[in-house]
């Protein structure tokens, strides 16, 4: 939570308030913490690739980084709107803000079953945990949704995305 | 006395000697702002007039927000690229093509630019479709100046607008981002309305490349991608013509894409926007605010369908 987390956040809070040259700063906060989310779980997705075990560096504790940051990411983005009637006119009319409501909606329950108390009490805690390929399916349309035109950064989370599960079908037999 | 010993006064003074490093730093220093100081001083002064009537007396925005906030995508799609490949954008021996259904098809050079037409300072309002907006001391001139100059023939009933076409030095046009060279266009009506500038310069100066150097086309009551940059070619035309982010997304970005906060947009709400340099976001304007000098031009039109 510290090392993924709140250091990051800490980082980009100052860098923000201390640069002068940046003049959109709620929107840069907005872009920012979503793109680390991204990037969050583009390694909770890799990281068990390596198959090493640690206790500070595993899915888990990348994955809740990952959460987190989603869940800045939306509560700027409510706050600076900050009036119900658009933020509804947005979640009905625009499709990169439903999708992006789904993808945190589906992030809950991978949330929910980190925790030790309610993984034992639901064994099956590893099968809802396959949620995560559709919440990245999802958070990729979330950016499609958003490009004007320049789609080069979707394309590399693309290929990392397919990257990622080719090896893991063909070296593990499993994802 | 050997030739090799100093005389007294041929030795460096101790108190200079040791600080030979800030000596040297200084006058690195000395050269470097010199040299700055005259690149800034390159960009020429302008000699124009004060507009009161179209003005608005808004804070505007700083020099350093309208040069590095920008959209260019031929200098790249973030909002600092612009400025960063600004010196990608090459303006020498620049010529602009003014041809199409006129009787006098012309064209302009370099010079003409800057001393063919009247200089005016407009301080317009910028609003761009990504929900955020600007004030700016735009220096240009009313392109009603230019189309009296051209004297467009009964066909002529829009203008098309053509961009620089450079894919060899600007990096946005290695890859097709868009439909280059950026295209737009306006209806004949709209072009000759006064609010309607080619702009030349800003804060008295000529145009940073960043901005759309050498000369650039300001449309404050439509949202900013119709102020299209760095023109190349004017065309008087008599078919509706085609414009880029039409091309790109043609349920998103009409031909008029004028200024209204009750036309939804697929991306954005357009019923605020956030002043750069503002927390708090603004309510959006009707054409901009300029809705007394241009609103009779749309009269009696389906503003949703004609988006």
């Amino acid at each position: 939570m510290i090392a993924f987390f709140i250091t990051p956040l800490v980082f980009l809070i100052s860098y923000i308030y201390f640069n002068n040259e940046i003049f959109n700063k709620t929107n840069y906060f907005i872009s920012s913490t979503g793109y680390l989310a991204l990037i969050y779980l583009t390694l909770a997705l890799f990281i068990p690739l390596l198959k090493i075990r640690n206790v500070v560096i595993n899915a888990r504790s990348i994955g809740l980084a990952s959460f987190y940051f989603s869940l800045l990411h939306f509560l700027i983005y409510i706050i600076d709107n900050n009036d119900l009637s658009i933020l509804l006119d947005d979640l009905i009319l625009r499709n990169y803000i439903l999708s992006g409501y789904i993808a945190l909606l589906l992030f809950i329950p991978m949330y929910l079953t980190s925790f030790n108390f309610i993984k034992e009490k639901i064994p099956n805690w590893k099968k809802i945990h396959k949620i995560i390929y559709a919440i990245y399916l999802i958070t990729l349309l979330h950016i499609y949704f958003i490009i004007k035109a320049d789609y080069l950064y979707l394309f590399i989370f693309i290929m990392l995305f397919l990257t990622i599960v080719i090896f893991k079908v063909f070296l593990n037999k499993k994802i | 006395m050997s030739k090799y010993c100093l005389k007294e006064n041929n030795v460096t003074d101790e108190k200079l000697f040791k600080q030979r490093r800030a000596i040297i730093k200084s006058s690195i220093a000395f050269t470097f702002l010199t040299f700055s100081n005259l690149l800034y001083s390159n960009s020429r002064t302008l000699s124009f007039s004060k507009d009161l009537k179209y003005s608005t007396n808004e804070q505007t925005n700083t020099i350093k927000q309208i040069t590095s906030y920008n959209n260019f995508y031929e200098l790249g799609s973030g909002k600092r690229d612009p400025m960063i490949n600004a010196d990608k954008l090459n303006t020498k021996n620049w010529k602009v093509t003014i041809d199409g259904e006129v009787e006098n098809k012309f064209i302009l050079e370099t010079e003409d630019i800057l001393n063919k037409f009247p200089l005016e300072e407009r301080i317009y309002r910028l609003r761009c479709v990504e929900a955020w907006s600007m004030v700016i001391p735009w220096i240009g001139f009313e392109l009603n100046h230019l189309i009296k100059l051209a004297k467009p023939t009964h066909k002529a009933k829009y203008i098309s607008f053509e961009s620089v076409y450079d894919p060899e030095n600007l990096p946005g046009q290695k890859r097709d981002i868009l439909a280059w060279p950026y295209r737009e266009g306006l209806r004949l009506d709209e072009a000759r309305n006064p609010l309607t500038i080619l702009s030349v310069g800003l804060y008295g100066r000529i145009l940073p490349n960043q901005n759309g150097s050498p000369i650039r086309l300001v449309v404050p009551w439509k949202y900013g991608f119709k102020s299209i940059k760095s023109i190349k070619r004017i065309s008087f035309v008599e078919k509706m013509p085609e414009t880029s982010w039409n091309i790109e997304a043609p349920n998103e970005y009409g031909f008029y894409s004028n200024v209204n906060p009750n036309v939804s947009h697929p991306r954005w709400s357009q019923k605020r926007e956030r002043r750069i340099g503002e927390f708090r976001k603004r309510d959006t304007l009707m054409y901009n605010g300029y809705a007394e000098h241009v609103a009779h031009l749309y009269e009696g039109m389906d503003l949703k369908k004609y988006f």
